[in-house]
This record gives C-alpha cells, sequence and structure tokens, in this order.
C-alpha cells in the first residue's frame, strides 16, 4: 500500500497537531499573567502563615518539621524557616533554599523560577529569620524532559497525534491492502481467493465491498469451470464419432482394391491424429481443472531410468539416441503426472533433434530436484520461449506438422509441474539446441 | 482345429458402433452378440457362451468397472476393456479389476484384433496344455498346473485371470532369472513391447497383490530395474 496510508496518515497528523498546538498555544497565551499573578499571591501568603506557625512552634521548644510537612503535602508548597544556621522545613533543604534565604535576610523578599521552574519566594520575618516557600518539585522525570513547558505540551500532541493517526489510518487501510493482495492474486490465476473473513472487522463500506468481490471470484470461478466441463464433454463426443470413423474405415479396406491402400492409409493417420489430440486435450482439462493431486513419495531416478529406455528405444528407430545422467532421488509426487510430463519434454526433444544426435536426460539434486532436458536441434526463437508452453503454440507451422505431435506436449508438462509447485522453462543451450528445465520441490 | 467363427460379445451402448464391428469382425472370423446395457451385458457375459468379452468402461448406468468386478465373481472370461483417451487411470484400474487387455477409445480396429486373437491364442495354448500330461511348476510354496490352469499358494488356489497366470508361468518357468519386458510382453501379451505400453508393469503389480509375500515375508516378485522382472527362488 504505497500511497494511501501515508497519505492518511499524514494529513490526520498534521491535523491533529494544529488543533493540539492551537489549543496549547492558545492557552499558554491567555492564562500566563493570570496565572504568575495568583501563585506568588498564594505562596505570600503561604510563606506568612507556615514561617509564623512554624515560630510559635520552636518558641515553644516543638519540632516544626511535621507541620511543614502537612502543609507541603496538603498545598503543594515546601516552606522552610531559616533562623541563624538552622533550617526547619518538610525535608531536606537545599543549597538554594539556604542561599536564597540569606539573600532575602540581606535584601528582602524576592521572587525567584529556581530549581526546576519552580518559583521559589524568600521572606524575611524578623532580623535572623528569613521564610523561603517553594512550589513542590515536580518528579526528576518531568524535569528532566521539560514538562512544564510549551515546548514540551507541543511535543506531547505532535506524538500522541502521530500514535493516533497511525493506528486510524492503519485500521482504515489494512482491509484494503487485503483487498488489493486478493485482486492480485486472482489476476495470477487463483480464483479461490475469498476476503470476506479478514474483512469482516473493517469499515462497513469496505467489508460490503469484500463481500462483493467474492461474489465476483466465484462467478468467474464458476464460468471458467463450465467453460473447463464444456471443452470436456466435447472431447468426449468427439471420440464416438471418430470410433465409429475408424472401424468404417477398416471396413473400406476389407472391401477396396490394393490401390485404395494409400489414400486410406492417409485417412487413416489423419484420424489418428484427430484421436491423439482429443486425447492431449481431454488430459490437458483435466489438468487444468485439478487441485492438488495426493502426494506419494516418487523413486524419480528410477522413473526416470525407464523414460529414458523407453524413449531411446522409439528414438533409435529414427537414428537418434536418448542418454540418462541420474542421480537417485526420492521427491513427493503423482508418478503418473510425473512420467507424463518428463515423457512429453523428452518425447518432444527427439522429434527435434536432428538424426544421429543425441537427447540428453539429466536429473539432478540442487535447493529442488532439477531435471534437466537438452537436444541439439534448431532451438526456439528468444521471444518465443515461454509462448512454448501455451497449448497449440506452433513456432512454424510447416515444419511441426512433419515432425508430428500435437501441440499440447508442454502445456500439459508445465500443468503437471505446476501441480507439483514446481516450474518448467526453456532457454537456447550454448551450443545450439533447447534446454528444458523442471523444477520439483524436494519436499512438500 | 476349425469350430466356425469365435463367438464374442460387445458390450457398448453405441449401437452404430456396435453395427460396424459386427461387420468388421464378422470378415476376420469372429461372430458378434452385441448388447448396449450394463444389466443385460452381464447377464450375458456371465452366460459362458462367448470366448472374450469387449467392454466398454463408460456404459450408461451400471459403469463398466463395476460390471467387470461383477462378472469376474464367478468368470474368468477373458475381458478387453474399451477405456476413454486422455483418463489413464481408467486402464490401471480395468487391468486390477480383472481385465486382460484395453484400447482406448477411438482405437485402431486392426489393433483390436491383433488383441483378441492373441488372447485367443493363448487360450488354446491353455486348452493344449490341459490335454498334455500334468505339468506342475513347484517353486517355493507355489504350485502351477499348467494343464488346469490353477494356482496353490500353500495349498490354497489363488483366482487369477488369464493373463495374469501366463504371466507367472513365464517367471516360474525362469525362476532366480530376469526376463525382460520385451519377452514378457511377447510371451503374455503376444505383442511386441512398445515403450510406453505399461499392461506388463500393471499385470505385475497385480499379481504381486494378489500372491502377497512368501512366508519368510520375502517380495515374491522383484523388479531389476533396466532389465526386467524375475521370480526369486527360494533360499535354501
Amino acid at each position: 500500500m504505497k500511497s494511501l496510508f501515508p497519505r492518511i496518515f499524514v494529513s490526520f497528523w498534521l491535523a491533529m497537531t494544529l488543533i493540539g498546538g492551537a489549543f496549547a498555544v492558545i492557552y499558554a497565551m491567555t492564562y500566563p499573567a493570570e496565572r504568575a499573578e495568583r501563585r506568588r499571591n498564594v505562596m505570600r501568603e503561604a510563606v506568612l502563615h507556615a514561617a509564623d506557625e512554624a515560630r510559635e512552634q520552636t518558641a515553644r521548644g516543638d519540632d516544626p518539621g511535621a507541620t511543614l510537612r502537612r502543609f507541603q503535602q496538603r498545598t503543594e508548597l515546601s516552606v522552610y524557616v531559616i533562623e541563624g544556621d538552622r533550617v526547619h522545613g518538610p525535608d531536606a533543604p537545599s543549597d538554594t533554599v539556604r542561599a536564597r534565604g540569606a539573600r532575602a535576610l540581606r535584601e528582602g523578599p524576592a521572587v525567584s523560577a529556581e530549581e526546576g521552574g519552580a518559583p521559589l519566594r524568600a521572606v524575611p520575618r524578623a532580623h535572623d529569620t528569613a521564610a523561603v516557600a517553594r512550589l513542590r518539585r515536580s518528579s526528576m522525570l518531568a524535569r528532566a524532559v521539560g514538562a512544564d513547558t510549551l515546548l514540551w505540551r507541543l511535543l506531547v500532541v505532535f506524538l500522541v497525534g502521530g500514535l493516533v493517526s497511525f493506528l486510524l489510518a492503519r485500521y482504515l487501510t489494512r482491509p484494503l491492502s487485503s483487498l488489493r493482495r486478493a485482486t492480485q492474486r486472482v489476476a495470477e490465476g487463483d480464483l479461490s481467493v475469498r476476503v470476506t473473513p479478514e474483512l469482516r472487522r473493517a469499515d462497513a463500506e469496505i467489508a460490503a465491498l469484500g463481500r462483493d468481490f467474492d461474489r465476483m471470484a466465484e462467478r468467474v470461478e464458476e464460468l471458467l469451470a463450465a467453460q473447463q466441463r464444456l471443452l470436456s464433454d466435447v472431447s468426449h463426443e468427439l471420440n464416438s464419432p471418430l470410433a465409429r470413423l475408424r472401424v468404417a474405415l477398416e471396413l473400406a479396406r476389407q472391401k477396396a482394391g490394393s490401390d485404395a491402400g494409400p489414400p486410406l492409409d492417409r485417412i487413416e493417420r489423419e484420424a489418428e491424429r484427430l484421436s491423439a489430440l482429443i486425447g492431449e486435450i481431454l488430459t490437458l482439462t483435466r489438468l487444468e481443472q485439478g487441485e492438488r493431486p495426493p502426494l506419494e513419495p516418487v523413486d524419480l531416478g528410477a522413473l526416470a531410468a525407464e523414460i529414458a529406455r523407453d524413449a531411446d528405444f522409439e528414438a533409435q528407430r529414427v537414428g537418434r539416441r536418448v542418454v540418462l545422467h541420474g542421480e537417485p532421488v526420492v521427491l513427493p509426487g503423482d508418478e503418473e503426472l510425473l512420467r507424463r510430463a518428463i515423457e512429453n519434454v523428452v518425447r518432444n526433444a527427439v522429434r527435434f533433434a536432428p538424426e544421429s544426435t543425441e537427447v540428453e536426460l539429466r536429473v539432478s539434486v540442487e535447493d529442488d530436484v532439477v531435471i534437466r532436458v537438452r537436444d541439439r536441434g534448431p532451438g526456439v526463437p528468444e521471444d518465443a520461449l515461454e509462448d512454448i508452453f501455451v497449448p497449440l503454440y506452433r513456432v512454424e507451422r510447416d515444419r511441426d506438422r512433419k515432425t508430428g505431435g500435437a501441440g499440447l506436449g508442454l502445456a500439459i508438462a508445465q500443468r503437471a509441474v505446476a501441480l507439483h509447485g514446481g516450474s518448467i522453462e526453456a532457454e537456447n543451450a550454448e551450443g545450439g539446441g533447447l534446454l528444458v528445465t523442471m523444477r520439483l520441490p524436494r519436499a512438500a | 482345429m476349425p469350430e466356425g467363427p469365435t463367438p464374442i460379445l460387445v458390450v457398448d451402448d453405441d449401437v452404430e458402433l456396435c453395427e460396424l464391428l459386427t461387420e468388421y469382425l464378422g470378415a476376420e472370423g469372429f461372430s458378434v452378440e452385441s448388447v448396449h446395457d450394463g444389466r443385460v451385458g452381464l447377464t450375458r457375459a456371465s452366460s459362458g457362451a462367448h470366448a472374450l468379452i469387449v467392454l466398454d468402461v463408460m456404459l450408461p448406468g451400471q459403469n463398466g468397472f463395476e460390471l467387470l468386478r461383477r462378472l469376474r465373481e464367478s468368470s474368468q472370461v477373458p475381458v478387453v476393456m474399451l477405456t476413454a483417451r486422455g483418463q489413464d487411470v481408467d486402464r490401471i484400474v480395468g487391468l486390477e479389476m480383472g481385465a486382460d487387455d484395453y484400447l482406448a477409445k477411438p482405437f485402431n480396429p486392426r489393433e483390436l484384433v491383433a488383441r483378441i486373437r492373441a488372447i485367443q491364442r493363448r487360450l488354446e495354448r491353455e486348452v493344449r496344455a490341459a490335454r498334455e500330461p500334468r505339468e506342475v511348476l513347484a517353486v517355493g510354496d507355489l504350485e502351477l498346473d499348467v494343464g488346469s490352469r490353477t494356482v496353490l499358494r500353500g495349498g490354497e488356489e489363488v483366482a487369477l485371470t488369464s493373463a495374469e497366470l501366463t504371466l507367472l508361468e513365464v517367471l516360474l518357468r525362469a525362476a532366480g532369472t530376469v526376463v525382460t519386458r520385451e519377452d514378457l510382453s511377447e510371451r503374455v501379451l503376444e505383442r511386441r513391447f512398445s515403450p510406453y505400453d505399461r499392461s506388463i508393469d500393471v499385470h505385475v503389480s497385480n499379481l504381486r497383490k494378489k500372491l502377497g509375500p512368501t512366508p519368510n515375508g520375502r517380495e515374491r516378485i522383484k523388479t531389476v530395474r533396466g532389465h526386467g522382472y524375475l521370480y526369486a527362488a527360494p533360499s535354501r
């Protein structure tokens, strides 16, 4: 979510900071004078009162400390009475208190803001007695942070505003991120994605959007499934007349003279091509509709050996060879599908391999299990390297008709490999020919 | 000895296909009865009136596999299955259920005839063997009576299809040595081995399942990768 979240976040933050800041500034501007005046009055009265009481107590011989402490607790004012050397107070007086007291005796009453911004008032009561009053010290932390100033208050507004804006922006944009991710997955082909459970706690409008999205995904999924079924049914239907055609063809052969041999052969060849094509289409639709097949341990080394041997047998009849360089490996998979995939790629390679050359089938264990098939044929134009996996794609119409194949072998291989969570790609090998690489995960 | 056309039952709901097959197979020396429905099909197939059944997997109502399974409860008559293209699993399931062979529709009719004839030849050999002096192949706890086409494991009879029995016979005769898939294809299926044909593999798998391990818990039929199969000679 690159641009919506920051925009919402920043605008909320700015708004809160401005409003909060405005409040703080207005308040600071409205009240300072009054506040300072009131404080001075309060403190003067307190000092006088407390100092008098303390002196009465000392005159009686009591310790005024308790009184002064009670006073401090009730009013937040600390009053220290300095008589000559002795200082009575609610707690230990700081040096500043003593110093101010001494100065008051010499110079008269004074108010100063000392000690962490807490005002201090020193008043002489008699020729050797001074009373110093101080607003209770703010906590160390607040002092350290400069917690009494306008700047500090603005900072707090800024930070709290930031946190709240962040949470608010996240609340609003997270469901949208969710929705966007789901949309991307649909675009990549996964139609099973649904967002409603995730969006249940989102804003009502967004949740409604989520429900609409789900309905849409469901509809598209249904349409696609219906199309697959149609393709499958049509292919099945095509088989019946084709079966009858072939028997009728043999009947014709039985009744016809030897001249009719070649043309009937030709008809038979075309009928065989149709059969092969229909078979491949049916396999492909089955794979496209397919959910992940149950995965069992497959001895890929042995499977590759079987395929290589069979393919070599077949290839020798047309003057080519298939050679295996295999490593033993077992991986989770569906044996039939893997067999199909590898066979298709190998047979494809044999078809395009020039006479007297070899097709190499290599199985190796790297991060994944890697199966490489390489021929020394003409390769494929760079811009068509991905297209060859598209069903019925032809690189060059004429050549493919001569070399046979229905054009679905690689598409089937790709679907089969994908159902295993693997991948397949083609590249032109160094030294000529096509290299097809299949990668399969070693563990489920 | 020639006894007139061989009677064959075709069970397929495609009426026109059956008519064409009747004519075609008729000229090849078979007499065809065709049936278009599963229930009637089962009745006729169990009747014993036919030398071989051609059975379509995709029958409306009762499907072909069901029919085959029920037929096998009472009859070992050879069955060739017609399966759908692109449905590899059909072949394997069919063979596991006891079909002798299969062909994917749309099939090459000459291929159908070839397979029917192969099965016929095997049956003829069985008939001839039954007339020979009794020959029993005994290996470990198995006894295979070649003439009567029965197999005893530890004295108990094991029901095997014709193809499985022939396969076991070949392996037992060569017990302890490897028989290649090419050899097995020729001797059991009467056809040249073609690379992507897995019928032998499936028949071996069925045989393994039906026979189980030896009393010592060892595998009877070993796969020798790159060569073929062998029946393990008992270690004694």
